[in-house]
């Protein structure tokens, strides 16, 4: 298993079943017609580290909570900092990854904040966060 | 023919492998001093010769969190051991590098506050002449 399948099962895992988006939790594209709110995150860089002699990598990776009310959205922020942030295995959390890679660490880093318009008429929220995403195959 | 770039390096300090936990470079170091051998009154050009020779050689290795007991043990400064150092792997055949050394300087575990690597910076001095040196085509 490569190292960005690990990241992306591992981070739907960590966010899947939240009392506010439930499982709709999406890697890179949304289906059409999902209730809202959702989450969708993807990796925006990264990739082979080249520290160590075996393999190892880093993710740039954004997580954001999609919703028509930015109260929401907002609170999903919250939600997805409260999940991912400090939750690698060396940060002693639950997101570590799998048999193949471990997830040592995860830093929060810069707020994604983007308001997009649909129906013409209507604000779409995206609140989130981008997390740096430390790992090491094993 | 190549210029090497590869990062395949064999490191063996005190009988453990340890080139799976090497990061960043490795650096080796041959010096000598040099000895003022002027003689005669009527010199106008100082002469010189050759001194002992020195053998140091310097490296990083990661502090892992799951084989740390299998190395840490080692890493003792004031340690004399055997160190072996290929910079294209110990397959037979390449260059080799071994020598008496002593551990001189251990600096490290230093974690950071925004989740850099955390190494240990290893540096050692020769304690005896080498067994085997790059420049005289040694090999494993």
């Amino acid at each position: 298993m490569g190292a960005l399948s690990t990241l992306y099962t591992s981070v739907y895992n960590g966010l899947a079943g939240n009392s506010l988006w439930g499982d709709r939790v999406y890697p890179e594209l949304v289906p059409a017609q999902i209730v809202r709110p959702y989450v969708v995150f993807f990796v925006s860089a990264g990739g082979e580290r080249n520290d160590l002699k075996r393999n190892d990598a880093s993710f740039s990776l954004v997580v954001k909570c999609v919703s028509l009310q930015m109260a929401e959205a907002l609170d999903g922020a919250d939600r997805i900092a409260a999940l991912l942030n400090n939750q690698g295995k060396q940060d002693g959390g639950p997101i570590v990854g799998d048999a193949s890679w471990v997830i040592t660490t995860i830093n929060q880093l810069r707020v994604v904040q983007q308001t997009e318009m649909i129906s013409n008429d209507k604000p779409l929220y995206n609140s989130g966060h981008m997390f740096n995403v430390m790992m090491e195959a094993l | 023919m190549a210029t090497l770039n590869s990062n395949n390096v064999y490191l063996s300090w005190d009988g453990t492998r340890i080139d799976g936990y090497w990061t960043g470079e490795v650096s080796k170091s041959e010096t000598v001093n040099t000895v003022d051998v002027t003689a005669g009154s009527g010199a106008t050009h100082i002469e010189r010769a050759s001194g002992l020779l020195d053998n140091s050689l310097s490296f990083n290795i990661v502090y892992d969190d799951a084989n740390l007991a299998a190395y840490v043990g080692k890493l003792k400064a004031g340690t004399k051991g055997t160190l072996i150092f290929g910079p294209e792997s110990n397959t037979a055949g390449k260059p080799k590098f071994e020598c008496s050394m002593i551990l001189q300087d251990v600096t490290g575990p230093q974690p950071t506050i925004d989740k850099g690597m955390v190494m240990f910076e290893l540096s050692f001095e020769g304690a005896a002449a080498p067994t085997a040196t790059i420049a005289n085509g040694d090999t494993f």
